[in-house]
């Protein structure tokens, strides 16, 4: 995978540290004269100047070709920072007349007079400017620098030609057929789910930057999903929810929190969830080229290089040829239109300067030139057109199938019919998505404060998505689990879990039934808040405190002195105090050790071949005590804890783990654990640990040619079970008399004197 | 003369409201697992490493744990 990430460059950045004739370029464009010794910082004044002046960029533009402006405009609609690569691509596919195979401009030549001009930058390898973007080698036309940049203010009145619509065979809605989108403010819904989740769940990354697949399915879970795909009837998204956060992480809405392990919401992620859908919807739709290959529609697809590839070319062309159909063909706002058709249009169109594995197709001048500009039919005759139609089935083909499947369908862009074949509709959201510049002007709906739902005896809530402010949506969010969604009505469950939920989230009960009360277009049923009110007070039972400080005294006496002195608390048994409220730097001079079990925990522990526990330095340390309890058994004698047989196989029993223990010791011991100790205590835990122990007799021989030619014998051989040390042999007790008799036969004198 | 009080900081601590309670999470075989040493009639020491394991089987035995951080 590369990492071809969207740099944050700004065109007046770029040009203030451009070369002096970038900046003369781009004046002699507007038909500034600068006088030859003017100064560097006057001319880059004068650039500024020129730029914030909206008549003289509007006469610019007036001037320049047709093509030019097309382009311009396309860069405006991204409306960031874009490979080279990528604006071709799009460039290509928005049907503009210039762009089409005739009369067959290459893209880049136009990217060039634009860069010639300096009405865009290149920042190219770090050195800016090369204007010969074409003449770049293919390694030049892949590296990951080639970025585009301009000014917004430059191409404010670029205003593109009518673009010829994408050839695209428009079909009645089918009859008898089910179709459906994802309701515009469904999107809205997801995502504040997902940011409040983000706030409490772990989402880690693994090493390699993809997410836990652990922590993927418990939070697609907590949406409501069956597992990190999105489905939609027989539509499925894969990796649905790692494009959300790809989306969420490009845009700035998550970052990693202090850990630097685990994903948080960023301020600027109330801003998204604010947006009205058409422009949340905008929003992440041109987000989508800008994942590049960080997230790939595809996993694993084998026609995918890493950055060589043009995956964001793809989408993005995708997306202009759609922009394409919608202005050009008024059916496209009510008629469907197959997969199929939609591969064949844009296989027409794009297809002889794109290459979805290689960036610098899209910039190559002649690329495939053989059928580039002979018309459909006779392409179809044509043995090159045959096998790059084959090629784009394997390439280009699933990748455009997984879009419409994929974020279209889940954006709620696309109306979908469920079976074969699968039919497409753009939807409004979609149509206003595809023409953000457009949205800019669009007045934002306030929505007035007042009921914005119905609650139901049966615990069912009923909420108006056209009255709902998105406060109140995020409140929904987190105390009532959403059942389903429709374009105007979203249905909620309450329930003990969800309410719990709410309530750990930091709700407080009577605020919780005040929103639902203030929310409600009629009161409250009794019986819901009796019944919240039982499962907060049920909340009330257990507490878990994660990280408490708790005191601890010698006797009653000392913790309720202290109390005298101030310290406050709950008492817990007769020497410990929970501390409820922060201790003050004065209380602090109460106690005699303080100990921070969040660091990292002393190695203290001697232990004995015994089983005898000693620390190496006498530091209290609550948590060790308290584990090592229920193995150990405490010596009157010694006044230490020592482990015992009795207190190790209670342990057990109980449940304990002995790993569990062998892990602690290892952690916490000031030297190493006598290794027959560790022996005893599996031992004890049950393990089998077998020795034999019998009766042997020993044959020594003294001198070396006596111990050789016992070794040699035959005779004797039966009578030596083993040979400890050269000299040294086990002989069987009951055979001791045979062997005696045998050696004194071979005229050897036996003694009883071994050693 | 040593000054015996100590603070421990930073501890994970099982709190309820009636001690009943805490013998019948403490003879819970999968609770008692989770907790090291009984601070009182109302409290127990939870074992560091198994704070999640015992939040997670409060919830399958049904209870509503409040989660305090500290």
């Amino acid at each position: 995978m590369s990492d071809r990430q969207t740099p944050h460059l700004s065109y007046l950045e770029l040009m203030q540290t451009a070369p002096l004739t970038v900046q003369r370029n781009f004046l002699r464009t507007l038909g500034e004269r600068v006088p030859n010794k003017t100064a560097r910082e006057e001319i880059f004044k004068m650039v500024t100047q020129n730029v914030a002046d909206a008549e003289k960029m509007a006469a610019m533009m007036k001037k320049r070709t047709e093509a030019e402006r097309n382009f311009l405009s396309v860069i405006q609609i991204i409306n960031a920072p874009a490979h080279i690569s990528v604006l071709c691509a799009a460039f290509v596919a928005s049907g503009f007349r210039q762009s089409l195979p005739t009369p067959g401009i290459a893209p880049v030549e136009v990217a060039e007079n634009l860069l010639k001009s300096a009405l865009i930058l290149c920042n190219h390898h770090g050195s800016h400017f090369n204007s010969n973007v074409g003449e770049m080698n293919h390694y030049d036309y892949e590296g990951v620098d080639n970025w585009l940049v301009t000014d917004e203010r430059i191409v404010r009145s670029a205003s593109p030609s009518q673009p010829i619509p994408l050839p695209l065979r428009m079909a009645e809605p089918p009859k008898g057929v089910h179709a459906t989108a994802v309701p515009a403010r469904l999107l809205t819904l997801t995502l504040v789910s997902l940011l409040q989740l983000l706030e409490v769940e772990n989402l880690r990354k693994n090493q390699n930057g993809s997410w836990r697949l652990a922590d993927l399915r418990r939070v697609a879970k907590r949406l409501g999903w069956k597992n990190e795909d999105w489905q939609q009837g027989d539509v499925t998204f894969e990796g649905a929810l790692a494009f959300l956060l790809q989306e969420l992480d490009t845009l700035g809405m998550i970052s990693l929190d202090s850990s630097k392990t685990t994903l948080r919401p960023t301020p600027q992620a109330a801003d998204l969830i604010n947006l009205p859908a058409e422009r949340l919807a905008a929003t992440l739709l041109w987000t989508v080229p800008k994942l590049h290959d960080r997230w790939t529609e595809v996993p694993k697809h084998p026609y995918l290089y890493g950055s060589h590839s043009n995956v964001a070319g793809l989408r993005v062309a995708l997306l202009f040829a759609l922009r394409s159909l919608i202005e050009g063909d008024p059916r496209a706002r009510t008629h469907f239109f197959s997969e199929e058709d939609l591969q064949d249009a844009l296989f027409q169109r794009i297809s002889a300067r794109f290459d979805l594995s290689y960036s610098y197709y899209s910039l190559s001048r002649q690329i495939k030139p053989e059928f580039e500009n002979k018309p459909p039919e006779a392409q179809k005759l044509d043995a090159d057109w045959t096998r790059r139609r084959k090629e784009w089935n394997e390439k280009e083909r699933p990748l455009l199938a997984a879009m419409l499947d994929g974020w279209m369908t889940f954006l709620g862009l696309v109306e979908v019919t469920q079976g074969s074949p699968r039919l497409y509709r753009l939807t409004e959201l979609g149509i206003a998505a595809l023409f953000p510049e457009k949205l800019h002007e669009a007045k934002v709906v306030v929505i007035e404060d007042g009921p914005a739902w119905v609650i139901q005896p049966n615990f069912d809530l009923l909420a108006y998505l056209d009255r709902l402010k998105n406060t109140q949506l995020a409140f929904l969010e987190r105390i009532a689990e959403r059942a389903n969604v429709q374009e105007h009505v979203a249905l909620y469950h309450l329930t003990r879990e969800s309410v719990y939920r709410g309530l750990e989230s930091g709700l407080g009960v009577e605020d919780m039934l005040t929103t639902l009360q203030l929310g409600a277009e009629r009161d409250l049923p009794q019986n819901i808040s009796a019944e919240i009110r039982s499962w907060a007070t049920q909340r009330e039972h257990i507490t878990l405190w994660k990280q408490a400080s708790l005191a601890e005294f010698p006797t009653d006496a000392a913790r309720e002195g202290a109390m005298r002195a101030g310290l406050q608390g709950m008492p817990l048994g007769e020497r410990y105090l929970l501390l409820t409220t922060p201790l003050s730097r004065p209380l602090l001079h109460l106690f005699g050790q303080t100990v921070n079990y969040s660091l990292a925990p002393h190695r203290n522990l001697n232990i004995s071949e015994a089983g005898e526990i000693s620390l190496h330095q006498p530091v209290p340390d609550f948590m060790l005590d308290a584990r090592l309890l229920a193995w150990t058994e405490l010596d009157p004698a010694s006044g230490r804890r020592r482990f015992t047989r009795a207190a190790v196989q209670s342990a057990v029993k109980a449940g304990r783990s002995l790993s569990a223990l062998f892990k602690l010791l290892e952690e916490r011991q000031y030297q190493g654990m006598p290794p027959m100790l560790r022996i005893t205590l599996r031992a004890w835990a049950g393990e089998e640990m077998a020795v034999g122990l019998g009766n042997l007799l020993v044959l020594r021989v003294i001198g070396g040619e006596l111990n050789y030619a016992i070794q040699q014998s035959s005779a004797l051989q039966p009578y030596l079970i083993a040979t400890v040390t050269p000299g040294i042999y086990l002989v069987r007790a009951e055979q001791a008399d045979d062997l005696r008799r045998a050696l004194q036969e071979l005229g050897l004198q036996v003694g009883s004197k071994v050693f | 003369m040593i000054n015996p009080n100590v603070l421990h900081k930073n501890v994970p601590i099982l709190q309820v409201d009636d001690p009943t309670l805490l013998d019948i999470i403490w003879a819970d075989p999968k609770c008692a697992e989770c907790l090291l040493l009984r601070l009182g009639e109302r409290a127990a020491l939870i074992d560091h490493d198994h704070f999640d394991a015992l939040f997670t089987r409060l919830r399958k035995l049904d209870y509503l744990p409040k989660v305090m951080q500290a």
